[in-house]
Protein backbone atom coordinates (compact mmCIF):
# COMPACT_ATOMS: atom_id res chain seq x y z
CA UNK A 1 0.00 0.00 0.00
CA UNK A 2 1.36 3.65 -0.89
CA UNK A 3 0.58 6.78 1.49
CA UNK A 4 0.88 10.43 1.01
CA UNK A 5 1.55 10.37 4.88
CA UNK A 6 4.96 11.64 4.41
CA UNK A 7 4.18 14.64 2.10
CA UNK A 8 0.83 15.27 3.77
CA UNK A 9 3.27 15.45 7.25
CA UNK A 10 6.00 17.84 5.27
CA UNK A 11 2.88 20.26 4.25
CA UNK A 12 1.61 20.38 8.35
CA UNK A 13 5.28 20.73 9.38
CA UNK A 14 5.27 18.03 11.93
CA UNK A 15 8.02 15.34 12.39
CA UNK A 16 7.72 11.60 12.51
CA UNK A 17 7.65 11.85 16.42
CA UNK A 18 4.84 14.36 16.65
CA UNK A 19 2.81 12.52 14.42
CA UNK A 20 3.64 9.11 16.55
CA UNK A 21 3.08 11.08 19.37
CA UNK A 22 -0.32 12.05 18.14
CA UNK A 23 -1.72 8.60 17.03
CA UNK A 24 0.10 6.73 20.01
CA UNK A 25 2.45 4.36 18.12
CA UNK A 26 6.21 4.55 17.96
CA UNK A 27 8.03 6.47 15.33
CA UNK A 28 9.45 3.29 13.58
CA UNK A 29 5.53 2.14 13.13
CA UNK A 30 5.31 5.56 11.14
CA UNK A 31 8.65 5.25 9.20
CA UNK A 32 7.74 1.52 8.10
CA UNK A 33 4.07 3.14 7.25
CA UNK A 34 5.54 5.78 4.88
CA UNK A 35 7.75 3.05 3.27
CA UNK A 36 5.24 1.51 2.33
CA UNK A 37 6.61 -1.61 4.35
CA UNK A 38 3.53 -2.23 6.96
CA UNK A 39 -0.01 -2.04 6.42
CA UNK A 40 -2.06 -0.36 9.44
CA UNK A 41 -5.32 -1.39 10.39
CA UNK A 42 -8.47 0.95 9.70
CA UNK A 43 -8.54 2.39 13.25
CA UNK A 44 -4.59 3.70 12.75
CA UNK A 45 -5.44 4.78 9.17
CA UNK A 46 -8.58 6.34 10.37
CA UNK A 47 -6.46 8.15 13.02
CA UNK A 48 -3.52 9.18 11.15
CA UNK A 49 -5.91 10.67 8.44
CA UNK A 50 -7.79 12.41 10.73
CA UNK A 51 -4.26 14.15 12.32
CA UNK A 52 -2.99 15.04 8.80
CA UNK A 53 -6.96 16.96 8.81
CA UNK A 54 -7.71 15.07 5.83
CA UNK A 55 -11.52 13.60 5.04
CA UNK A 56 -11.07 10.50 3.49
CA UNK A 57 -8.59 7.83 4.29
CA UNK A 58 -8.33 7.28 0.78
CA UNK A 59 -6.49 10.42 0.74
CA UNK A 60 -3.39 9.79 2.31
CA UNK A 61 -3.49 5.83 1.91
CA UNK A 62 -3.63 4.62 -1.68
CA UNK A 63 -3.93 0.47 -2.72
CA UNK A 64 -1.60 -0.55 -5.12
CA UNK B 1 -5.34 -1.48 17.49
CA UNK B 2 -2.76 0.59 19.27
CA UNK B 3 -2.34 0.58 22.84
CA UNK B 4 -0.08 2.00 25.62
CA UNK B 5 2.25 0.10 28.05
CA UNK B 6 4.06 0.71 31.28
CA UNK B 7 5.81 -1.09 34.19
CA UNK B 8 2.71 -1.91 36.05
CA UNK B 9 2.06 -2.39 39.88
CA UNK B 10 0.44 -5.63 39.24
CA UNK B 11 3.46 -6.66 37.64
CA UNK B 12 5.53 -5.49 39.50
CA UNK B 13 3.85 -7.46 42.39
CA UNK B 14 3.84 -10.71 40.34
CA UNK B 15 7.59 -10.29 40.32
CA UNK B 16 7.93 -9.89 44.03
CA UNK B 17 5.66 -12.86 44.44
CA UNK B 18 8.02 -15.02 42.41
CA UNK B 19 10.53 -13.94 43.96
CA UNK B 20 9.81 -14.81 47.54
CA UNK B 21 8.53 -18.14 46.32
CA UNK B 22 11.83 -19.01 44.78
CA UNK B 23 13.57 -17.66 48.01
CA UNK B 24 11.24 -19.22 50.38
CA UNK B 25 11.44 -22.89 48.34
CA UNK B 26 15.04 -22.29 48.05
CA UNK B 27 15.68 -21.99 51.84
CA UNK B 28 13.06 -24.81 52.89
CA UNK B 29 14.74 -27.15 49.99
CA UNK B 30 17.96 -26.20 51.99
CA UNK B 31 16.33 -26.85 55.44
CA UNK B 32 15.14 -30.17 54.30
CA UNK B 33 17.93 -31.33 52.73
CA UNK B 34 15.93 -32.05 49.69
CA UNK B 35 18.07 -31.99 46.12
CA UNK B 36 21.60 -31.61 47.57
CA UNK B 37 22.92 -32.72 43.92
CA UNK B 38 25.30 -29.99 42.43
CA UNK B 39 23.52 -27.78 39.86
CA UNK B 40 25.26 -25.50 37.65
CA UNK B 41 28.06 -25.16 40.11
CA UNK B 42 25.97 -24.90 43.43
CA UNK B 43 26.06 -27.34 46.05
CA UNK B 44 22.78 -27.42 46.31
CA UNK B 45 19.38 -27.08 44.11
CA UNK B 46 18.07 -24.82 47.34
CA UNK B 47 21.27 -22.67 46.83
CA UNK B 48 20.62 -22.40 42.86
CA UNK B 49 17.29 -20.95 44.08
CA UNK B 50 18.09 -18.24 46.28
CA UNK B 51 21.14 -17.53 44.11
CA UNK B 52 18.30 -16.95 41.22
CA UNK B 53 15.66 -14.88 43.30
CA UNK B 54 18.24 -12.50 44.75
CA UNK B 55 19.66 -11.69 40.90
CA UNK B 56 15.72 -11.36 40.21
CA UNK B 57 15.95 -8.87 42.99
CA UNK B 58 18.34 -7.17 41.41
CA UNK B 59 17.20 -6.82 37.75
CA UNK B 60 13.45 -5.72 39.44
CA UNK B 61 14.84 -2.98 41.64
CA UNK B 62 17.11 -1.53 38.29
CA UNK B 63 13.76 -2.16 36.28
CA UNK B 64 11.93 -0.42 38.99
CA UNK B 65 14.25 3.08 39.35
CA UNK B 66 14.46 3.04 35.12
CA UNK B 67 10.70 2.43 34.07
CA UNK B 68 9.30 4.68 31.85
CA UNK B 69 6.59 4.63 29.46
CA UNK B 70 6.67 2.32 26.77
CA UNK B 71 4.78 2.21 23.75
CA UNK B 72 3.58 -1.29 22.56
CA UNK B 73 1.84 0.07 19.28
CA UNK B 74 0.08 -2.78 16.59
CA UNK B 75 3.19 -3.12 14.59
CA UNK B 76 4.66 -4.17 17.22
CA UNK B 77 2.44 -7.07 18.34
CA UNK B 78 1.91 -8.21 14.76
CA UNK B 79 6.11 -8.66 14.65
CA UNK B 80 5.90 -10.34 17.93
CA UNK B 81 2.85 -12.63 17.09
CA UNK B 82 5.12 -13.48 13.63
CA UNK B 83 8.13 -13.68 15.47
CA UNK B 84 6.88 -16.47 17.92
CA UNK B 85 4.99 -18.28 15.33
CA UNK B 86 8.44 -18.45 13.79
CA UNK B 87 9.96 -19.39 16.79
CA UNK B 88 7.57 -21.93 17.89
CA UNK B 89 8.05 -23.52 14.36
CA UNK B 90 11.59 -23.71 13.79
CA UNK B 91 11.41 -25.21 18.34
CA UNK B 92 9.45 -27.94 16.44
CA UNK B 93 11.62 -29.16 13.95
CA UNK B 94 14.42 -28.72 16.16
CA UNK B 95 12.81 -30.97 18.63
CA UNK B 96 12.33 -33.67 15.74
CA UNK B 97 15.66 -33.08 14.75
CA UNK B 98 17.12 -33.90 18.00
CA UNK B 99 15.08 -36.62 18.42
CA UNK B 100 16.93 -38.27 15.24
CA UNK B 101 20.10 -37.27 16.14
CA UNK B 102 19.31 -38.95 20.11
CA UNK B 103 18.60 -42.05 17.58
CA UNK B 104 21.63 -42.06 16.29
CA UNK B 105 23.91 -40.12 18.44
CA UNK B 106 22.48 -40.59 21.95
CA UNK B 107 22.49 -37.40 24.27
CA UNK B 108 24.69 -37.30 27.45
CA UNK B 109 23.80 -34.10 28.59
CA UNK B 110 22.70 -33.65 31.66
CA UNK B 111 18.87 -32.60 30.98
CA UNK B 112 19.42 -29.27 33.14
CA UNK B 113 22.16 -28.31 30.90
CA UNK B 114 20.65 -29.11 27.79
CA UNK B 115 17.05 -27.40 28.41
CA UNK B 116 19.24 -24.49 29.62
CA UNK B 117 21.54 -24.58 25.96
CA UNK B 118 17.74 -24.98 24.44
CA UNK B 119 16.15 -21.90 26.33
CA UNK B 120 18.81 -19.58 25.78
CA UNK B 121 19.16 -20.59 22.12
CA UNK B 122 15.59 -20.02 21.88
CA UNK B 123 15.89 -16.48 23.42
CA UNK B 124 18.34 -16.05 20.91
CA UNK B 125 16.70 -17.37 18.20
CA UNK B 126 13.44 -14.96 19.14
CA UNK B 127 15.72 -11.50 19.40
CA UNK B 128 17.11 -12.15 16.23
CA UNK B 129 14.11 -12.93 14.26
CA UNK B 130 12.39 -10.13 15.67
CA UNK B 131 15.69 -7.69 14.61
CA UNK B 132 15.06 -9.30 11.11
CA UNK B 133 11.27 -9.19 11.12
CA UNK B 134 11.32 -5.75 12.32
CA UNK B 135 13.76 -4.57 9.18
CA UNK B 136 11.16 -6.23 6.90
CA UNK B 137 7.83 -4.69 8.16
Amino acid sequence: MKTKIREFRKEQKITQEELAAIVDVTRQTINSLEQGKYNPSLELAYKITKALNKDKIEDVFIMD
Amino acid sequence: MTSKKVVTKKSMIFRIVFITVLIVSGALLNQFNVGTNELFGYSTVGNYLIFIGFVMVLVTTITYFTKREKIIDERMEMLRNKTMTLTFTVFIFAAFALIIWDGIWPITMRYSIFISYAVCTMLLFYGIAYKVLERRY
